[in-house]
């Protein structure tokens, strides 16, 4: 039955919105993560991509996820000579993590994961709808 | 009318003969035992993967969302067999009363 698959469906996009509210906790705890070395690189933020593709069980597409790939956009930099990351310069490099854009993503997963959940339950209420007919 | 009878003693037996899973035999005593037993299985089925889920989850084994849709599969299924049952019954009855 389609509405069982349009929960499945559902479902799977909890799934995918689960791993990137992971990401995002990733991010989000490495905020202060710099190397120990001026060699070494200071952690680098996480994204993470979605896509649809065919569920063979269901034969319907569902969400997953694609991958979680590295943001490629430049460390940030700091004065702080007495670090033992510090460069000739005595600067740092800091994460690209940026508190404010990983709570918007934060936001944006939480927004995701409810409108799906809402989606399960107008689904699951329909099926219950149907089968009330009978009494 | 008549007609109206028959097409409703042929839907019962009908529905008898889909809910015990059975071929079809309506002269057949205990057809209507058949029937209960096939539903109960159906539900039976229907809660056992839940179970199932609901133990990998306390292990770890299953996420909370896999927890989630087998609980509701197996409520939608016991719902629906508890329906037709009572529906069968139903019409069991009105048979079973009828001014002969």
């Amino acid at each position: 039955m389609d509405l069982e698959k349009s929960m499945m469906v559902s479902a799977a996009g909890l799934r995918a919105q689960s791993l990137r509210m992971r990401v995002i906790a990733e991010n989000m705890a490495n905020q202060d993560s710099v190397a120990a070395s001026p060699e070494e690189n200071p952690y680098r933020r996480k994204l993470v991509t979605f896509s649809d593709k065919l569920n063979n069980e269901l034969g319907v597409n569902t969400v997953g996820v694609k991958g979680v790939t590295y943001d490629k956009s430049e460390f940030g930099r700091r004065f702080e000579p007495g670090h033992p990351a510090a460069d000739p310069d005595g600067y740092i490099r800091t994460t690209n993590v940026n508190g404010l854009i990983e709570a918007m993503d934060m936001r944006q997963a939480q927004r995701t994961y409810q409108a799906n959940i809402n989606a399960i339950e107008a689904a699951k209420n329909m099926m219950l709808q149907t089968v009330e007919i009978l009494r | 009318m008549d007609a109206k009878a028959t097409s409703a003693i042929g839907a019962y037996t009908q529905a008898l003969k889909q809910a015990a899973g059975a071929p079809a035999d309506p002269g057949k005593a205990g057809g209507f035992g058949d029937m209960l037993s096939g539903l109960l299985d159906q539900a039976r089925e229907g809660t056992a993967t839940a179970e199932t889920m609901e133990m990998k989850a306390l292990t770890k084994e299953a996420d909370l969302v896999d927890v989630v849709t087998a609980i509701s599969n197996a409520e939608m299924a016991v719902e629906t067999v508890v329906a037709v049952r009572d529906r069968v019954i139903q019409a069991y009855n009105d048979i079973i009363k009828m001014p002969i």
